[in-house]
């Protein structure tokens, strides 16, 4: 099927007087558009957002998008990361289980140049198995670096997710599996125009800066169809992470409610009450984990936990909820921070807002906090524990 | 339109501590930033310094845990300790409003915390758990020895370390300039040094034993120091690290910050020793030691040392320019990209939070503002020449991770 010349579908959001103005471009083919003006703002961002739909992670497949990431960070012709540096623009990528997060920043007047790097990144690419190989032996190096927070959190997704929840990162094995054209394949499928989001967010004029994203997105078309992703069931569980020291627990959400919402606010009160310990959580619409964890201790969490009481909890109530919405907050207030979190819920769902998450804490009461804290408890939870010495 | 203003107040009429103010109208929060010097030569003073910062935050006079926890969280961010190479750091984030609290809690902090035996016995049985990363034995290596502490000398080295002159606080936000240090001089007027005696001084004579220095991780950690740039000068004047500071901070970015740097291209790109390699200025002693890291599954690091040398030796005024560029950029891009690392494995950002941390640390190790080095004059011979004195002369530290 052919795509016609889209007429993109523009809708100026409402948003407070208090909010940067912002405008989504729903095209044609599928393809969302988001540019938000801060106005004043010294840094612009593009954000390219790929779906995971049709891309999802399998023991096949493990870790292929990862490589891929890291191969289009290179470009056509190698370079293109290094290249952009030159020019003061900087490229990196990140690779989550909904998402690839592709991201440049630079000043204010380098729309046209990060565009550019966006066109080329869009095209379908060639890779040589030199080249492949080459980059195979640089991630053998990222995979020694993998720090004990991330082992643990694979570990605790795996627990509650089995396959369903395998982590973005792959395997040596799996990713030796990848060839040119698997690799090619996947490009097609992931770039699908109905998979791609693009974020614009700095001082710029929101109609202008739309209007040069749109000609690079809307010609694209796909004769592919483009499946839903799969809800993702979890289930409360206990796994030993041989490679890693500490603990994690993570609290089994699904999609983006309220519930969800109330688990990320009972995460901050138990990081803000055990010493040391920290939050994860990538917003996902399928369904997650709002993990806790401590990689400097392998038995002072969980005890921590089990033990609270209403007294302690009802102590935790109103910081935790301030500190959720300090996060939520602070990520809505600079150009880059928004666009990720913009873009990452977009291309998830063209309906997801970050304000809805935040309106949602403030309607966070004392049983749904509670029910929360009860997330994180043994019979509830996905845990991971670090046996390494 | 965001400006920031920053005013010194030292002097006999102020309080008895260097006091910084970051003022930004665009803030959300206020930031609180207290620095306390720690004697950097002395790894029993480190290792106190990991059990100091924690038995703190467990509780003073005022505030029980609970209540220091909730009241330290009212700016969205979990209140934070850290002991480092030179100091500890306690920072916390109030509304924009509490002024008064911010204060409040500096003196708790300072002054009141409770440090209780039961809770610092606590801390002490659990240090021999904890562990380092690659990159914290990168930045910040001989993390000292806690074994011979218990919470006597903890109670001690509080009062020693939170003393009129070894401490220095910045608040970032919206106020009125000038406003902080007034009250904060009020609220500390009759504050006095305190002739704490250790009850356990006997000990202090005891060498310290050197910590575990390995991490938990897989690979090699290959680091290579150079030599410490003095940043704390006798003369009191903005001018007198302009010569060293700005050129190796040059240096450093040109080592090994980002895509354009040598150790990107030598390290990772042309020899595929590591995923990861970065350069930083850490603090030691009275000024700041560059140092190359990166980790590795196969480290040779001579084989490095070798094509870093090659790649510096061809240097040209394009690198030096990106490098100047690149400096200029950070505080304006938001990214975790600059030299300074001065207290934690990220570098200095142009957050409210690094942006007021770093007018207190700056202040307590060289007792002048920070200012972002200017390095107009420096010239591409000399950033040459002391990259390759770095590389060529450094003893390399080769840590396995196990």
């Amino acid at each position: 099927m052919a795509w016609l010349p889209a007429l993109g579908l523009a809708l100026l959001m409402a948003t407070p007087p208090q909010d940067s103005p912002r405008l989504r471009t729903l095209l044609a083919n599928g393809t969302a558009i988001l540019v938000e003006r801060f106005a004043g703002a010294k840094v612009l961002t593009v954000q390219v957002f790929a779906g995971a739909r049709g891309v999802q992670e399998t023991p096949e497949t493990h870790g292929h998008r990862h490589l891929l990431e890291h191969l289009i960070l290179r470009g056509k012709r190698g370079d293109l990361d290094r290249r952009l540096e030159r020019l003061g623009i900087f490229f990196t990528g990140r690779t989550h289980r909904d998402a690839l997060q592709l991201e440049f920043i630079g000043r204010p007047n380098q729309l046209d140049a990060m565009l550019s790097a966006v066109q080329e990144l869009l095209d379908p690419p060639s890779f040589d198995e030199a080249t492949i190989a080459r980059e195979l032996a640089v991630m053998r190096e990222e995979f020694a670096l993998v720090p004990d927070h991330q082992r643990l959190s694979r570990t605790a997704w795996q627990a509650a997710y089995g396959v369903s929840g395998l982590d973005p990162f792959g395997t040596e094995e799996s990713i030796a599996q990848a060839t040119s054209a698997k690799l090619r394949e996947l490009h097609l499928r992931m770039f699908h125009p109905g998979n791609v989001v693009v974020v614009v967010a700095g001082d710029v004029e929101i109609q202008g800066a739309t209007a040069k994203v749109q000609p690079i997105v809307e010609d694209r078309g796909s004769d592919a169809e483009l499946p839903t992703l799969p809800l993702r069931e979890g289930k409360p569980s206990r796994e030993e992470a041989p490679d890693a020291f500490g603990e994690a627990r993570g609290a089994i959400v699904s999609g983006l409610g309220e519930a969800t919402v109330a688990t990320l606010c009972a995460a901050y009160g138990i990081a803000m009450w055990v010493e040391n310990a920290y939050v994860t959580y990538t917003p996902s619409a399928t369904g997650g984990l709002v993990i806790v964890g401590r990689t400097d201790a392998n038995n002072a969490l969980g005890s921590v936990i089990e033990e609270l009481t209403e007294g302690d909890e009802a102590l935790m109530f109103a910081p935790a909820k301030e500190l959720a919405k300090g996060w939520l907050r602070e990520q809505l207030a600079a150009p880059t921070s928004a666009a990720s979190l913009r873009g990452l819920l977009m291309v998830q769902s063209a309906s997801l807002r970050p304000e809805t998450l935040l309106e949602s804490v403030d309607s966070v009461g004392w049983t749904s906090f509670r029910q929360a804290i009860a997330r994180f408890k043994q019979d509830q939870a996905a845990i991971a524990v670090g046996t390494r010495r | 339109m965001t400006w920031l203003s920053i005013l010194l107040a030292l002097g006999q009429a102020g309080p008895p501590m260097l006091v910084s103010e970051v003022t930004d109208p665009a803030a959300k929060s206020l930031r609180v930033e207290i620095v306390a010097g720690i004697p950097t030569s002395n790894s029993r003073e480190r290792a106190m310094a990991d059990v100091l910062g924690p038995a703190i935050v467990r509780g003073t006079m005022a505030y029980p845990r609970a209540n220091l926890l909730a009241a330290t969280s009212r700016g969205g961010q979990i209140l934070i300790v850290r002991a480092m190479a030179d100091h500890l750091r306690i920072g916390f984030s109030l509304a924009p409003r509490d002024f008064d609290l911010a204060v409040q809690l500096c003196d708790e902090l300072i002054r009141e915390a409770l440090i209780s035996q039961d809770a610092t016995q606590r801390i002490l049985d659990e240090l021999p758990f904890r562990s380092r990363s690659a990159w914290a034995m990168a930045w910040f290596p001989g993390s000292g020895e806690a074994r011979l502490l218990n919470p006597a000398d903890v109670k001690f080295a509080y009062r020693r370390t939170f003393t009129p002159g070894n401490v220095s606080i910045a608040i970032g936000g919206n106020f009125i300039a000038g406003e902080f240090r007034r009250r904060l001089g009020e609220r500390f007027e009759h504050w006095r040094p305190v002739q704490a005696l250790n009850p356990r001084s006997r000990f202090q004579l005891e060498p310290p034993v050197r910590a575990d220095e390995s991490f938990r991780g897989n690979g090699t950690l290959a680091a290579l120091d150079g030599p410490v740039v003095p940043v704390v000068s006798s003369v009191t004047t903005e001018a007198s690290d302009r010569p060293t500071l700005p050129l190796a901070s040059l240096a450093v970015a040109m080592v090994g910050l980002g895509k354009a740097s040598a150790a990107y291209e030598t390290v990772r790109e042309t020899l595929g020793q590591s995923y990861r390699q970065e350069a930083a200025l850490v603090p030691d002693g009275d000024g700041l030691r560059p140092v190359l890291a990166w980790v590795s599954t196969k480290p040779d690091v001579e084989a490095a040392r070798q094509a870093l040398l090659k790649r510096i030796d061809a240097w040209n005024q394009q690198d030096i320019d990106l490098a100047r560029a690149k400096l200029g950029q950070f505080a304006d891009l938001a990214i975790p990209l600059s030299p300074w690392l001065f207290n934690s494995e990220r570098p200095l950002t142009n957050s409210l939070e690094d942006r007021t941390f770093i007018q207190a640390y700056w202040r307590m190790k060289t007792g002048r503002a920070w200012t972002t080095p200017d390095t107009a004059s420096v010239t591409l011979d000399a950033v040459k020449s002391f990259a390759t004195e770095w590389i060529r002369e450094a003893q390399p530290r080769v840590i396995a991770g196990r």
